[in-house]
């Protein structure tokens, strides 16, 4: 498997990573330094004493200089300090972030291929029957109805309706916080709702790629032959066309990734999860600059590997591919 | 969000270019595939009422849209008001109705924005080729790499709360896919005879471009262009439920959802929500079902 | 919720908090008869927003003073109805107990001999001189409070800005560190320039400040907490003179958040939250009986959450550290339909939101602009046309805010003129429509303006609002300016970018010279927080002799300047905040007052 070719291979992709991700940051970082105002200004702290704190921060200078010194500590893994708790190392908070959207995103992620794969194979086999017709349709209201419409219906039926305990005020624990205890199976239940609320959109797109490829290896020779053989129709799709018809489910997983980081952001946002998205609302909105360059950076290392990942992982799944 | 990203190259091959009666006939047998594709069909009825719902909102609605104390705040739905009041009192279905024109305008704008960039930065790349086409694929790669909704937010922080803003936020997120479909075109179409033929002969290279090889591309670009549609309408819905929206007091859909949502959530009634939420849903979904008849009838080598 | 219920089955305590605060509720929130102390003496809420910093001398936002009046001390306090009382100080100094001279520019403070930091190292003179002439050298946003101090700006000077080689956080170091090894040896020496000339020691337990001229609200600002005036130990922040605010207290340790309060940080986490403890053997009074204080970090939004935290035992109160601003109106009114309702407690709050015009820049104003006749009259037609009683009511639902009608200063606050007794706060919309015609008869002047402001909280609705009155009252359609980048609003508003501008102000300490001096008139503009460009040679006089005389005699001098801004209509006053919290009641001795939080040391965790 790991010949030299692939190792050439990878070491090229890491060095386009690592470009993508330099270019992402300078780009964020200029773009959230000429954003008007900064982090320290208020109805008390400006003029002089503003002028003061930017220059002890080094926020006075050229902002290519600024990057520089980001960038000499960034390669070290220091992403720099918060300007809103002034002084905070940045780098110990967006890890703990990013472990908060692991999670929600890996979950969402289960849910995508579990579902899509699911349906897509099923509606195949059933091709042209009303399983077949329902379970595309669903495919696309899938990808067509809003993560928040879906989010805020699980809510309204789990929370509102079926446990009005309270006084109806919407009560969604925090596990990852320890705020409210939590951990084991509260964790898994309170991921459950986030990630089904990500995961229906992205499943529809594996659905139908997963559908279509299916019905094109069913087609093929070496399936007709096994089932010429007398072997049962349903363990022949299992063991033999599912390989091959996940092929073209790979090839779409970098926009599956993609979809579920946004699908992240937006469901952090409305379960105030304190993850990497909700983050980057925040900080954006309070000019946290350092905070916002992570986010964005961690986030373009993250596709970047999630990416070869997959590339790397086509190879395993089809033998004629080779780098 | 991007539900095309990163789809595999297909570069579909049309029988022609040369011969007009032949591309006729081509868009008459793809109207007929289109008409006879039910939810298509469906779907461009619901889309045809949201055109005269957006059209009709800009000169009448039940009540000012804008209007604070038409009624009481959180009004339920009644008969006087149908889909009820919001919390300052305005009435909203009037709001819900006036909602539709930015979805629309956003949706269709994008649209257009992404295919002017999308056509002229794929027919570039794909016929230069070299340093040209390495330049532009590697922005194309750097915009896959990061989460489309971080660069929607940037933008639209960094450019100020206005409709335009939000097209161009979302635009910059979404001209990839078209980028890349019309490069991978104009890649296979260069090498045709008609082409060679043209260059041959000293054609200009903006008259190969837009004469000869866009119009050969064209079917799949119409294709591409709708999806991208309810793509942005998904993303401003995004983007305004997030509270980076269109300027008050004008109404928009994820704006009022998301109002909707914070009184929900607060254990009030959830029709603020409601209403708005399904006007989104149903459009996303007139849309995709549309672009899925489009792509059947008129791509027809492209698969499910 | 069935979440919960299947989260709180897996979780014995959780299991066992839903049951004991069920049984609290049903009891009709009449609140526990009983006094007996519970076992656990922790008390556990969120706030709001992080911490920005949590050194005096640079503090800024309300969510820091707010916990940093149980972890310093300053010379007096103010007692929960706003009284000042001794802290360190043994006395408010007056002119009858000597403390102040007869000439009123020097005040002689002995300290209390038994006051101590939590390190146990006694406070002396000497810290005194310290951590005033820090908070002076340091510039920051509250430096002004010791602004009458002779020599203060001739200490700025010296302390000066920091040296020009800074690159990312070392030049913060530089600045304060140098700040920090000056100052620590002329405290030795008891003198030299980075020490105001005015503060001296005359023995180990006797400060004495000397003032450039006389001063009616110095005591007031020194005792504003959290602030420059706190006791800081300079054993503690010489290791670390930029973050030592946020490491917890260690024994001996030389870089950590040493107080003189009744609590000291004992964990602390930039997003998560933070931990307090309460200082055992404290010296002051009254002793703690709260061991142990457990802060969360939440987003605002986190607010649904966290208040069925609260109902199901999680939280025992909501509100503290300056955000009782953070309860919807749909929370509340969820709560008092509820089996809680009786845990919720209204407060006003010291702050106003009032509209200001643009009446002073002249690059930038619009038909607002200066103090002609027409100006005015513009202002004026604005002014009447908007019901401040419909505001109240509309968007506030009369629960979040209350109508602005007694002036700028607070209901509550010294400087309030009295419900209704400001003549702004009228709504004529007859007048406002026949000033319109009178001064814009064609309806050029008053075309294309613009209202900014911060979005965020019920701004987004009265702005609405504001714009719907004027619609339907003058037929002028103000366009919004929402701005989600709050630092972005404040710098235009600070530069006069704008024409008509949501405009507020949290009072800091009880005193009018706290609004008349930072908003208005010549001091403002020198300090650069004049947003509304006003200036008037008889605002200006009346301002210098109001500031120099006691409250008695300078009371109807500040309601001069009320007069004078109402007369010259430079705002349009909207509302007053109110804050809601919601108490458990088994918590005995939370509260709040207009200005801030009970201290800690006055609660207590009842059985329960």
């Amino acid at each position: 498997m790991l010949n030299r070719g692939t190792l050439i291979y990878i070491a090229q992709r890491v060095v386009l990573i690592a470009f993508t991700v330099m270019v992402v940051s300078f780009g964020v970082f200029v773009v959230v330094h000429s954003l008007p105002g900064n982090a320290f200004i208020s109805d008390r702290l400006h003029g002089k004493a503003l002028q003061l704190l930017l220059h002890q921060y080094g926020l006075d200078q050229p902002v290519v200089i600024q990057y520089w010194n980001w960038l000499k500590g960034a390669i070290h893994g220091d992403l720099g300090i918060s300007l809103v708790t002034r002084g905070a190392p940045i780098t110990p908070i967006v890890l703990k972030e990013l472990s908060v959207s692991a999670m929600v995103g890996g979950a969402a992620l289960l849910v995508t291929i579990g579902l899509g794969v699911t349906f897509g194979v099923i509606a195949a086999i059933r091709q042209n029957t009303w399983v077949d017709y329902t379970l595309t349709t669903f495919a696309v209201i899938g990808y067509s109805v809003p993560s928040f419409v879906i989010a805020s219906l699980g809510i309204l039926i789990f929370a509102n309706w079926l446990n009005n305990v309270s006084n109806g005020a919407f009560y969604y624990p925090l596990p990852w916080q320890g705020t409210y205890g939590g951990g084991g199976l509260s964790t898994l239940i309170s991921l459950s709702l986030p990630a089904i609320s990500i995961g229906l959109y992205t499943s529809g797109q594996v659905t139908r790629i997963t559908r279509a490829s299916m019905l094109e290896v069913i087609q093929q020779d070496y399936i007709r032959t096994a089932r010429a053989k007398g072997l049962k129709s349903r363990r022949v799709t299992v063991r033999h066309a599912l390989r091959n018809a996940l092929v073209p489910v790979m090839s779409i997983m970098p926009s599956t990734v993609l979809g579920i980081l946004t699908g992240v952001v937006v469901i952090e946002n409305i379960f105030t999860i304190p993850g990497l998205g909700k983050e980057f609302v925040t900080s954006i909105t309070q000019q946290d600059y350092n905070l916002t360059v992570g986010v964005f950076t961690i986030y373009a290392v993250l596709i970047g590997f999630a990416n070869l990942i997959v590339d790397l992982l086509y190879a395993v799944v089809d033998p004629r591919i080779r780098y | 969000m991007a539900t095309t990203t990163y789809m595999p190259e297909v570069v579909t091959e049309y029988a022609g270019g040369t011969v007009a009666r032949e591309q006729v006939s081509l868009w008459r047998d793809g109207l007929r595939r289109l008409r006879r594709n039910k939810l298509a069909v469906v779907a461009m009825g619901f889309l045809a009422f949201l055109a005269v719902v957006t059209v009709v909102s800009l000169f009448w609605t039940p009540y000012p849209p804008n209007a604070i104390g038409t009624c009481q705040g959180y009004t339920f739905p009644s008969p006087k008001h149908l889909m009820g009041c919001d919390d300052l009192g305005r009435d909203l279905l009037s709001r819900v109705m006036v909602g539709s024109q930015v979805s629309l305008v956003v949706g269709l704008a994008t649209a257009f924005v992404v295919l002017v960039v999308g056509v002229v930065v794929g027919l570039v790349a794909g016929y230069m080729r070299g340093w040209v086409d390495t330049v532009i694929s590697v922005i194309i790669n750097i915009f896959y790499g990061v989460p489309p909704l971080l660069i929607a937010i940037s933008l639209y922080v960094l450019l100020g709360a206005s409709l335009v803003n939000i097209i161009i936020a979302i635009s910059a997120t979404v001209w990839m896919d078209m980028a890349r479909l019309v490069r991978g075109q104009s890649l296979s179409i260069r090498e045709r005879e008609f082409v060679e033929a043209a260059r041959a002969s000293g054609t200009k290279t903006s008259k190969i471009l837009f004469a000869h090889i866009f119009p050969n591309a064209l079917g799949p670009i119409i294709v591409q262009a709708t999806f991208i549609i309810p793509i942005a309408i998904l993303t401003a819905a995004f983007l305004t439920f997030l509270g980076f929206g269109v300027p008050p007091p004008q109404a928009d859909w994820g704006g009022i959802a998301s109002e909707g949502f914070s009184a929900l959530a607060s254990g009030f009634d959830p029709y603020i929500l409601l209403f708005p939420a399904i006007a989104i849903s149903l459009t996303l979904l007139a849309f995709n079902f549309f672009g899925d008849g489009l792509r059947d009838a008129f791509d027809p080598r492209q698969k499910r | 919720m069935r979440f919960s219920r299947l989260k709180l089955g897996g979780t014995a305590v959780g299991l066992l908090g839903l049951v004991t605060v069920a049984a609290c509720g049903s009891g009709g929130g009449s609140g526990s008869s009983s006094t007996s102390l519970a076992a656990t003496q922790t008390l556990k809420f969120p706030v709001y927003q992080p911490p920005g910093t949590w050194d005096p001398g640079e503090a800024d936002a309300e969510v820091d003073t707010e916990l940093m009046q149980n972890i310093y001390d300053n010379l007096w306090r103010f007692d929960n109805n706003l009284n000042i009382v001794p802290d360190i100080a043994t006395a408010v100094p007056s002119t009858s107990n000597g403390g102040i001279s007869s000439d009123g520019l020097t005040y002689t403070i002995k300290l209390n001999p038994a006051a101590k930091f939590n390190n146990g190292d006694p406070v002396t003179c000497s810290d005194v001189l310290y951590s005033w002439s820090r908070s002076v050298d340091l510039q920051g946003p509250y430096a002004s409070n010791l602004s009458a101090i002779a020599g203060y700006a001739a200490a700025q000077t010296a302390a000066g800005a920091p040296p020009a080689s800074s690159s990312g956080a070392s030049g913060a170091q530089t600045f304060q560190g140098n700040i920090e090894t000056m100052l620590a040896s002329q405290v030795t020496a008891g003198s030299g320039s980075f020490i105001p000339s005015g503060l001296s020691c005359s023995d180990p337990e006797t400060f004495v400040v000397k003032l450039a001229g006389g001063c009616g609200w110095c005591v007031t600002a020194w005792t504003l907490e959290g602030s420059t005036g706190a006791i800081v130990d300079e054993k503690a922040i010489k290791g670390d003179p930029v973050n030592w605010w946020q490491k917890p207290v260690t024994a001996g340790c030389t870089d950590c958040m040493v107080g003189t309060g009744a609590y000291y940080l004992s964990s602390f986490d930039a997003k998560q939250g933070y931990v307090f403890k309460a200082v055992s053997n404290w010296w002051g009074s009254p002793k703690p009986t709260l061991t142990e204080i457990d802060i969360d970090i939440h987003d605002p939004s986190a607010i649904n959450s966290d208040v069925t935290a609260f109902e199901q035992g999680h939280y025992d109160l909501i509100g503290y550290g300056g955000n009782s601003g953070n309860l919807t109106y749909e929370l509340i009114q969820s709560i008092k339909g509820g089996r809680f309702s009786s845990d919720l407690l209204t407060q006003p709050k010291g702050r106003t939101t009032w509209l200001s015009f643009n009446v002073g820049w002249n690059a930038t104003g619009g038909p607002f602009l200066g103090e002609s006749a027409q100006a005015k009259g513009l202002r004026k037609a604005f002014d009447l046309a908007v019901d401040k009683n419909g505001l109240a009511s509309q968007v506030c639902y009369n629960v979040l805010c209350s109508a602005a009608t007694g002036g700028l200063i607070t209901k509550g606050l010294i400087g309030y003129l009295g419900d209704g007794a400001d003549p702004l706060s009228q709504y004529d919309p007859t007048m406002a429509k026949q000033l319109l015609q009178q001064y814009d008869p064609q309806g050029t002047l008053t075309a294309n303006l613009k209202y900014s402001y911060n979005t965020g909280g019920i701004n987004d609705k009265v702005a609405q609002y504001l714009q719907n009155e004027w619609q339907t009252n003058l037929g002028i359609h103000v366009s919004l300016n929402p701005d989600s980048n709050a630092s972005d609003f404040i710098s235009n508003r600070l530069t006069g970018k704008y024409v008509m501008s949501r405009d507020g102000w949290q009072f800091d300490y009880n005193h009018p010279q706290d609004w008349f001096d930072n908003l208005w008139g010549y001091k403002a503009t020198a300090a650069g927080s004049n947003t509304s460009g006003f200036d008037d040679p008889t605002y200006d006089s009346t301002l210098k002799m109001a500031d120099a005389e006691p409250l008695s005699q300078a009371l109807p001098l500040y309601n001069q300047l009320s007069q004078i801004l109402q007369q010259d209509v430079v705002y349009i006053p909207l509302y007053y905040l109110v804050g809601n919290f919601v108490i458990a009641p088994y918590v005995k001795g939370a509260g709040s007052n207009t200005a801030f939080d009970y201290y800690w040391n006055n609660i207590s965790i009842l059985s329960h």
